[in-house]
């Protein structure tokens, strides 16, 4: 066992060396000047993201907020025109108001 | 004349590379010339160890020098300049064999050794040397990038273990396993075993 772990290190130690064709460095230097001409690559915005995640978050704490404040009569008042139709519509009136909020506020950012 | 013969001989590695690296910090990027011309043997041999594909080790070893340049200012020269680069290569050659796995390289005869013991026989001590290389690549990551950075390294476990950046007893465990792993594979069909060093 011996013997054929010094065989094995005997072939692995002896790689025949392999000699870079001639353009090699000539090809290297011009894929540097390549690389020393594009733009640095975009850092992740941190700063964005980090405001933007608060503000989800104060946006979600508002809305639980907001929701377990209102006089639930009011609210039965106006789904009443739809109470026969189940819950379904409020539902898609609801979803349908937060797209528009959502798509409202990217707009005005996309905007500026 | 002493002062002549001080003057003709060429600054070590380290000095070069450190010159290179500041004048190239220094906004001349002609200076990474100097840095290519003394690693690209190094690179290219590194990279061709890992897929004995001579296109894809040279395009792998321009990807390296291109991620060192980049880096270039990441470079403290708390280790050695040759450390720091291959530490670089390795990361480069994973991931560009992770972009293109061992099917595309040619390690089919290594993997046809491994399961029929039979393959080696009737075979010259350095076609069997040569499976016994490709047969390498067929390991498990974590085996084959100790082995063939530690042959590359010319069997010294401290430079293996820094540019791999994991403990020395780690290195020596997964040596060990990948050895064994190795020797399995070949048991008792390289008994004898010769290899001519440096044969072209």
């Amino acid at each position: 066992m011996a013997q054929e772990m010094n065989d094995l290190d005997r072939a692995l130690s002896d790689d025949d060396p392999l000699v870079p064709s001639s353009g090699f460095a000539a090809r290297v230097m011009d894929a540097v000047q390549d690389a020393q001409g594009e733009p640095p690559p975009l850092a992740f915005p941190w700063r964005p993201f980090a405001i933007g995640l608060v503000a989800c978050l104060v946006w979600a704490a508002s809305l639980i907020s907001i929701t377990n404040r209102l006089d639930r009569g009011l609210l039965r008042e106006v789904a009443a025109p739809f109470a026969d139709a189940g819950p379904l519509p409020m539902y898609a009136a609801a979803v349908a108001l937060a797209t528009l909020i959502v798509v409202g506020v990217q707009r005005r950012m996309l905007k500026r | 004349m002493e002062t002549d013969a001080v003057s003709t001989m060429p600054n070590p590695p380290g000095d070069d590379d450190a010159a290179d690296v500041a004048r190239v910090l220094a906004g001349d990027s002609a200076a990474f010339g100097g840095i290519v011309q003394r690693w690209q043997g190094r690179l290219v041999n590194l990279a061709w160890r890992f897929c004995r594909d001579r296109m894809m080790a040279e395009d792998m070893a321009q990807d390296a020098f291109v991620k060192a340049f980049r880096a270039l200012h990441t470079f403290r020269g708390e280790s050695a300049f040759s450390t720091w680069l291959t530490a670089i290569a390795m990361n480069t050659y994973r991931s560009c064999l992770r972009d293109r796995p061992l099917h595309t390289v040619d390690v089919d005869a290594a993997r046809t050794a491994a399961r029929e013991p039979d393959a080696f026989d009737g075979m010259h001590d350095r076609e069997r040397a040569e499976l016994l290389r490709r047969a390498v690549l067929t390991l498990p990551v974590k085996y084959r990038e100790p082995i063939v950075l530690y042959y590359f390294e010319e069997m010294d476990l401290a430079a293996t273990a820094r540019i791999l950046d994991i403990p020395e007893g780690t290195l020596k465990a997964r040596l060990h396993r990948g050895r064994e792993l190795l020797r399995r594979r070949s048991s008792g069909r390289f008994g004898g075993l010769a290899v001519k060093s440096s044969e072209a």
